[in-house]
């Protein structure tokens, strides 16, 4: 008989606090519909709540008969998913008074998709893995559908609602295999007999591919990448910058967990033939496609393409160094892409067309702050000291030269060198172009110009001083790795 | 003959193959939904298949959730018709696709 | 006569397993979206049948109320507020990738089929007692499954419940109609 004690309560504290204002702001929309300027506020009242609570309650580890593993790893994972759910909500409040959609259903789907997340990403059993998963999904699909009005948004919502559902039943197949190939849906448990084995079975080995392929959908590794540049573009600017983020961090630690859990590295050659091809694979077409688009969205879905290309390269050296480059890099890859998106949902017009980089042109002048913003992030994507998207890569090819993958280390050096031509070309439009005849009309948002802000300063702070990202990323790695 | 689990994972596999084949193949919206639907069929005949093999309960447990899944993802997927429908007047997945560039 | 009794199981599961595979072909093929529901109705009940021969008799009944009951009657009712009708049909395959996506099916399909009969063909199948026991008490299957669900699965449960709440959220943005959701700023194109 299981009771759940007072350790299994505290320790999905966050995830309790954030339903419960999703419930809220479903129940305030439904009687007092008049609040809705509010709305924003509340769920950010919620997000820092929860916060607050991650870091104030102890760690207890091991809760609900093992599902859950909340420790150092989790705790930094969520703060670094409910941080990048602050960013959310920030740009999501003026971009819905523009938009004329703000109503409490948003919110409450940000706020049930980042519950799903922080399930996903503390979760060392494949059955909460899969259902966080669907709980981070089902929301999204919603949500990327949410301006009905527009053509191109539930064109984007349904996109990624039938690549998500085929790459959900994919991944269950797989946890079905791994289930009756080790009679458990335990982490622990498959990684401790498929590691004492020092072989995969081919059940285990299939079970294994299919998960990873439901997984590359959702990190958008190349082959399971052409939805990517569809539902950035056409999705809610907000709920594309979440889409960007979270889901691919949570994926990323489940896959950091799976090759960790059965040290892949060294007993699969063929993981890391295929992983190696695919982070390759990725990187390459990522940033070649991406030059050639003349949507900033699309180029973006494009950069993500290729920066998941980084991270899986940090997965498949795994270990305290990879696992550690991991972390690092999810955060990098947050700040950059939070303060890209954010100034991207100010600089635009009208949510059913592209939004071009052309349009862009001369703004350096006309709104200094969220070029500036712009700019710093655009760079750190592109990969130049001193911002943090330099130290990230950095701690990503150290840790691959360290195992002996130099190969791979240069290969993402030299698709660093390429992707720097088309973020300086964004950069290029806003200051060395003149503005157009037709300027378009783009409604100022302080709040937004502060996200967009604030993303970019973490970006240059911490690309400076990076050390309590590494130390934190280490402490966190350290439960993982035994 | 003795009928094992090998014989259902079969069943299952050409489930979830025809069920991956309709999803590539229609351009039909709501049969796309359709095969989505026979996919989730196959896992949960794949989880009974093992759960008596393995003699262990878990693998009925985990296929509960999954048809919980299954039936949000498809109250999902026709919202998701109802809006097209409104927008476009069709159901057809090729007429929703205005964003190649 | 001996051989159909003595192979009286074998013979039905092959018949239950025939009518499935009919059904999803049946799906995947037709054209008229109502047959293919039909033909769906047929592999949801089949596959029930199958679970009962597995001993899962608790997860038949749920795969009969709800995907049968809830489900079919849900894609019924879109079915028809979608007026399959006035839809034109000539869209119902995408013919150019046709051959392709029905060969990388079936090379999917032998790829996992080998993998699946390497990994399974030597093991047998185990004694079906635990299938309805709580601890050493011996109990039905509803009852054990129930137990299963409430202790150690207790936080997935929660967790799926959300998800139900996420869907019923997401089919009210779907199903409103009301000025909130389609402000003059987002039209469509003019």
């Amino acid at each position: 008989m299981l009771t759940p004690t007072h350790a299994d309560l505290v320790a999905i504290a966050p995830e309790i606090i954030l339903t419960i204002t999703a419930g809220l702001l479903l129940i305030v929309e439904a009687f007092l519909p008049g609040l809705r300027r509010h709305f924003s506020g509340l769920a950010m009242v919620g997000v820092l709540a929860a916060i607050w609570a991650r870091l104030h309650f102890e760690l207890p580890g091991a809760v609900w008969a093992g599902m859950m593993q909340i420790d150092e790893l989790a705790a930094f994972v969520d703060i670094y998913i409910l941080v990048a759910v602050i960013f959310t909500i920030a740009m999501a409040g003026p971009f819905l008074r523009r938009t004329e959609t703000e109503v409490g259903e948003f919110y409450a789907l940000i706020l049930l998709a980042t519950v799903g997340a922080m399930v996903m990403a503390s979760s060392v059993n494949l059955l909460p893995i899969f259902l966080g998963l669907e709980l981070l999904s089902i929301p999204l699909y919603v949500l990327n559908a949410f301006l009905r009005r527009s053509q191109v948004s539930v064109e984007a919502g349904l996109k990624y609602f039938v690549v998500g559902a085929v790459a959900s039943a994919f991944l269950v197949y797989g946890i079905a295999l791994l289930y009756g190939a080790t009679a458990s849906t335990d982490l622990a448990v498959i990684g401790s007999q498929v590691a004492s084995s020092g072989q995969l079975n081919p059940l285990v080995a299939i079970g294994l591919a299919m998960i990873v392929g439901g997984l590359a959908f959702k990190l958008a590794l190349v082959p399971c990448h052409a939805w990517a540049p569809d539902v950035y573009q056409g999705g809610p600017t907000p709920v594309t910058a979440f889409l960007a983020v979270v889901p691919k961090g949570a994926a990323l630690i489940v896959l950091l967990r799976l090759a960790d859990g059965m040290d892949l590295l060294h007993i699969s050659p063929q993981w890391v033939a295929a992983a190696a091809g695919i982070a390759v694979a990725s990187q390459t077409l990522g940033n070649i496609v991406a030059i050639v688009q003349s949507d900033v969205k699309r180029m973006l879905a494009y950069s993500g393409i290729a920066h998941m290309g980084y991270a899986m390269v940090a997965v498949i050296v795994a270990g305290a160094d990879g696992g550690a480059a991991v972390l690092v890099y999810l955060v990098a890859y947050t700040l950059m892409n939070m303060g890209a998106f954010a100034s991207i949902a100010m600089l635009s017009e009208r949510e059913d067309r592209p939004h071009f980089i052309n349009d862009l042109r001369g703004q350096g002048y006309k709104r200094p702050i969220v070029a500036l913003a712009l700019t710093t992030c655009l760079f750190s994507l592109a990969g130049v000291p001193p911002f943090i998207g330099f130290t990230a890569k950095f701690v990503v090819f150290r840790a691959a030269v360290n195992e002996g993958f130099v190969w791979l280390a240069v290969i993402g050096v030299v698709n660093s060198l390429v992707s720097a031509f088309y973020y300086l070309r964004v950069v290029y439009a806003m200051y060395m172009q003149p503005l157009p005849r037709r300027e378009p009309k783009f409604q100022f948002s302080f709040q937004i110009a502060t996200a967009a802000a604030v993303a970019a300063l973490g970006v240059l702070i911490l690309g400076i001083y990076p050390t309590p990202i590494l130390e934190a990323a280490q402490t966190a790695i350290l439960v993982l790795v035994r | 003959m003795i009928i094992t689990a090998t014989h259902y994972l079969v069943l299952s596999l050409i489930i979830f193959c025809l069920g991956l084949v309709g999803v590539m193949v229609r351009r039909n919206f709501i049969t796309v939904l359709m095969s989505l639907e026979l996919m989730f069929n196959a896992v949960n005949l794949n989880l009974i298949a093992f759960s008596y093999r393995l003699d262990d309960l878990a693998g009925q447990v985990l296929a509960i959730f999954v048809i919980t899944v299954a039936a949000a993802e498809a109250a999902i997927g026709l919202g998701l018709i109802i809006a097209l429908v409104r927008l476009k007047d069709t159901v057809s997945l090729d007429e929703a696709d205005v964003m190649r560039s | 006569m001996g051989f159909l009794i003595e192979n009286f199981g074998a013979i039905f599961f092959f018949l239950v397993a025939a009518l499935t595979v009919a059904g999803a072909v049946g799906v995947v093929t037709l054209r008229n979206p109502v047959h293919a529901a039909l033909a769906l109705l047929e592999t949801f009940v089949m596959v029930a049948i199958l679970f009962i021969l597995r001993h899962a008799e608790f997860l038949a009944a749920v795969q009969v109320l709800v995907y049968a009951g809830g489900i079919m009657v849900l894609y019924l009712f879109v079915i028809m507020l979608v007026k399959v009708k006035d839809l034109r049909a000539e869209d119902a395959f995408l013919l150019n990738i046709a051959p392709l996506a029905v060969l990388g099916g079936v090379l999917l399909g032998a790829l996992l089929a080998a993998g699946i009969l390497l990994g399974t063909m030597a093991a047998g199948d185990g004694a079906v007692a635990a299938l309805q026991t709580i601890g050493d008490e011996t109990v039905g299957n509803t009852e054990a499954v129930g137990w299963l669900l409430f202790t150690k699965f207790l936080v997935p449960f929660e967790v799926v419940s959300v998800v139900l709440l996420v869907a019923m959220i997401g089919a009210i943005v779907f199903g409103r109609r009301d000025a909130a959701l389609s402000g003059p700023g987002e039209g469509v194109e003019p």
